[in-house]
């Protein structure tokens, strides 16, 4: 019989015993901090806002700087034209696209097109004081994590308006 | 945020889910019981990771299990009074050789199921059973009368 029967009395707290249990409050606790930064939204999915000012205009992006392999998520673009903007165009940065599943872009664009390897959408005249929202759904691929730029620029064909600087992040 | 939230609601809905169906289906894996278990394992899935396929979020919602896991067990080794609330508590089934057929009826269980269990631990007949009590896990355990084999 083994020897933790031999005497009742005694509790079995050997080094291993008091070690193990330790490991494991240890692991447990180390576990906890997970679930917490997630509660914080540092792993992923809460929409962010970033906007971009300039005299023609103005540009917000509403969408998560972190996601995770599958997730489906939005990117909401806000622009209000202070000025008529005769061929507005947004240029999106290369994240928006690679390792990314796009189930629609609305309004859907007159035009697409690329320049220099980044995603050109073109829309109808802006005329001063109007507001044009796409909305574009996207879904992760999940086989490819990583950082990339996921910003946008604001043109009047082919001049730069406004710029918005964003960082994707992709989880593994 | 929402996995920890989602797992979190989910955890709480299985647990109050089991301890409504009663304990008879922890146990057992007759063909309903089956039903009853495969199904919340795969609904369990995609209303907590829904399209999530990374390994972050996989290992925040089994973090997240772990920890209501041990908060829960603390919590019923702690405190006296949650323990009927989180686990139950043992049921007798029989009594100085009684049947309690009340109780019986009461977790749907049949002196036929009771038989069974009782020849699986070798017990040839419930007239050899001084106390059954139906444990929180949904097992039975079996107290021999005096004198009896088995």
């Amino acid at each position: 019989m083994s020897s933790v029967f031999e005497d009742p009395a005694v509790p079995p707290a050997g080094r291993g015993v008091v070690v193990g249990l330790w490991t494991r409050r240890a692991v447990l606790t180390l576990g906890a901090v997970l679930p917490v930064i997630a509660l914080f939204n540092v792993l992923g999915q809460q929409p962010k806002e970033t906007t971009g000012w300039a005299a023609a205009g103005s540009v917000t992006l509403s969408a998560p700087a972190t996601v995770r392999g599958g997730l489906m998520f939005q990117s909401r673009v806000e622009v209000t034209a202070a000025e008529t903007i005769d061929h507005p165009r947004l240029v999106l940065d290369d994240g928006w696209l690679e390792g990314m599943q796009i189930s629609s872009i609305e309004p859907q664009p007159a035009r697409e097109a690329s320049r220099d390897g980044r995603v050109v959408l073109s829309y109808d005249r802006l005329r001063a004081g109007e507001r044009l929202i796409v909305w574009v759904q996207s879904q992760v691929d999940p086989t490819d994590p990583g950082r990339r730029r996921a910003g946008l620029t604001l043109q009047d064909a082919t001049t730069d308006l406004v710029r918005v600087d964003r960082t994707l992040t992709i989880l593994p | 945020m929402d996995l920890v939230l989602r797992t979190v609601f989910v955890f709480f809905l299985i647990l109050i889910v089991t301890r409504a169906v009663g304990r008879r289906e922890l146990s057992s894996l007759e063909p309903f019981d089956l039903i009853l278990l495969v199904v919340i394992g795969d609904l369990v899935q995609q209303g907590v990771t829904q399209s999530d396929y990374s390994l972050t979020g996989t290992t925040t919602v089994i973090v997240t299990i772990a920890l209501l896991v041990v908060a829960t067990a603390y919590l019923s080794f702690r405190f006296k009074r949650l323990r009927p609330l989180l686990e139950g508590e043992p049921i007798l089934l029989i009594s100085n050789g009684e049947v309690l057929r009340r109780n019986l009826r009461r977790q749907r269980l049949t002196v036929q199921e009771l038989e069974a269990e009782a020849r699986l631990q070798a017990i040839e007949s419930l007239r050899d059973v001084r106390y059954a009590v139906l444990e929180t896990n949904g097992k039975i355990s079996f107290l021999a009368a005096s004198g009896a084999s088995g």
